[in-house]
């Protein structure tokens, strides 16, 4: 079994992130790309804020679609947010996972289809109900 | 203070997230080509049905009871288990996985009240962001945490229980000895043939005859359950269900080949405790993490792998390790830990190729490198791949019941209804 052997950094050296932006100095020639340094875009990072609690769910139906939420899109859902009013949801109904506008009132819940083919199915205060997680964006293919 | 989190029917817990149908319902969850059952819900445990339980025995009588029987799905498993311990982590510096779905964390002392108030905001996180319900437990000691989460499990609605010098007694009487962390069943067996069954009846022993009949380590037990710390928290746990082997880095390391040679050496390590227990690994997760306590871009993830076949072979463990680390790494982080857990652990012996000795599975693993290498060298590469030589389908294990790896694969995605 091999031993590892590490080579330690200098410990006083600054750690963190380095600055993305080169500023703009008004010298010499610089490239002309030096200003436009970024890191690159991680759209990991951009949707997906708390991956322990993010799961990718995909759609079935066209209920939602008032909601631009359209068969065979993919959901991201952060089951660590507060399930507000108003919020689209994915709840669990009869045993499935279902997604739907959650809408809180005084007397009880709304889970509402984004279509008006659909009614609103009502979610008595006392009643068993649970939500899934929160979507937090909608990941649809143009073509 | 030590807390003890460990998820409540783990398997089953997984399964029943993504589909809620499973609620309420007896689920056991399969061992390697669908034999017996390795993990069962609670339902299932009213039912009366053992672990170890053979399906071929108990179909009937759990479709008679609508019951469920599942393929073991690790690859969910190991997914689910790298989400909770990361919320973990998040809670204290110091955690320790200890296997796949349970965890020591230490924290400065802190009052019963807020011991608990801390049990209860953990336990409500991580059933909230991910669906697994656990149980807590609390003590100034390992051992105690131990014994709090299995008070707790079975008799507190919150599951969470918090073992103090004032409740210590009364909490231990309701603890059989039996269940005790780090008393085995010989010596579970040497107590109740002196009278002593539950932990309140050992814990009023005399050192000197606990240390005299059951040396050090049953000292250590005595005094851990008194409440004097003996068991730090540890880098290579021990454990049956899962092999955890995985270190933090004195300094941290950016470049893959420097990860790779630390997985590779767990690889080994692990598979090394594996056959020196005598059993094999069906799965393996490789996990990398930064430092989470810096201000530095952070990176943690892990990956799963379910082997074709049961093995207890260093270089095949090595092997995949390599290619998940490879699947997971990303070049411009500052990386502090990397590990490798087995899981989905069988005693050799009930396997069919158990006929092979250790030396010879991997004397013949290495023969058959050499003979494929040197045939790949003469007719072209790819003539003979590894997984052709000797692993037919007949090797394979069957899952004839597996659900769909909801949280890894795309094609696999949870479905959900609009209507």
């Amino acid at each position: 079994m091999s031993n590892l052997t590490f080579n330690r950094p200098d410990e006083t050296a600054p750690q963190g992130s380095r600055p993305l932006f080169g500023s703009s100095v008004q010298a010499g020639f610089p490239s002309p790309a030096e200003d436009y340094i970024e890191s690159t875009l991680d759209l990991n990072r951009h949707l997906v804020k708390n991956p322990a609690s993010t799961f990718f769910v995909r759609v079935a139906g066209n209920s939602m679609k008032d909601a631009a939420i359209h068969p065979g899109d993919i959901l991201i859902v952060d089951r660590s947010l507060t399930p507000l009013s108003g919020k689209i949801v994915i709840a669990v109904i009869d045993g499935e996972l279902t997604v739907k506008r959650l809408l809180v009132k005084e007397n009880g819940a709304l889970l509402r289809a984004e279509s008006p083919q659909y009614d609103d199915i009502s979610i008595e205060p006392e009643a068993e109900f649970e939500v899934w997680g929160v979507v937090t964006h909608i990941i649809h293919q143009a073509f | 203070m030590y807390f003890l989190a460990d998820c409540n029917n783990f398997y089953v817990s997984c399964e029943r997230v993504f589909n809620p149908r499973l609620r309420g319902r007896p689920v056991i969850i399969l061992s390697n080509n669908d034999g017996c059952a390795v993990a069962l819900s609670n339902e299932a445990k009213a039912l009366g049905i053992p672990r170890g339980a053979p399906l071929f025995k108990w179909r009937s009588f759990l479709d008679r009871h609508n019951g469920i029987y599942l393929s073991s799905n690790y690859t969910l498993y190991g997914d689910m288990s790298r989400r909770v311990m990361d919320l973990l982590a998040t809670f204290s510096e110091e955690c320790e996985v200890y296997s796949i779905d349970e965890a020591f964390l230490a924290t400065e002392s802190l009052s019963e009240k807020s011991a608990l108030s801390l049990a209860e905001e953990i336990r409500e996180t991580i059933l909230r962001c991910t669906g697994i319900p656990m149980s807590i437990g609390a003590g100034t000691t390992k051992t105690l945490a131990k014994a709090a989460n299995a008070y707790a499990k079975k008799n507190v609605k919150n599951g969470c229980c918090c073992i103090t010098d004032f409740n210590r007694k009364k909490i231990l009487q309701m603890v059989p000895v039996s269940q005790v962390w780090g008393i085995g069943v010989q010596h579970a067996r040497l107590l109740a043939h002196h009278g002593i069954n539950t932990t309140a009846e050992f814990i009023d022993m005399p050192e000197s005859w606990v240390r005299k009949r059951m040396a050090v380590t049953g000292l250590r037990t005595l005094l851990e359950l008194n409440g004097t710390p003996c068991i730090k928290m540890e880098k290579y746990p021990p454990n049956r269900r899962s092999i955890v082997s995985s270190r933090s880095f004195g300094t941290p390391v950016s470049k893959l080949a420097l990860l790779s040679e630390s997985v590779h050496e767990y690889g080994c390590r692990a598979a090394t405790r594996l056959r020196s227990m005598n059993l094999l690994c069906s799965s393996l997760t490789v996990y990398i993490a930064t430092n989470l306590f810096k201000d530095e871009p952070h990176y943690s993830n892990s990956a799963t792998v379910t082997l074709n076949y049961p093995t207890d072979s260093s270089p095949i463990i090595t092997k995949e390790a390599t290619r998940l680390l490879h699947t997971l790494f990303k070049e411009g982080y500052q990386y502090k830990k990397t590990g490798i857990m087995l899981h989905g652990l069988t005693p050799k012996d009930e396997q069919q190729y158990s006929l092979f000795s250790q030396n010879d599975h991997i004397e013949r693993d290495s023969r058959l490198m050499s003979v494929m290498d040197s045939l790949n060298i003469r007719y072209g590469s790819k003539t003979v791949v590894l997984a052709s030589e000797g692993l037919t389908q007949s090797w394979q294990m069957k899952r004839q019941f597996l659900s769909p790896a909801y949280t890894t694969r795309w094609s696999d995605l949870p479905c959900v209804k609009t209507e």
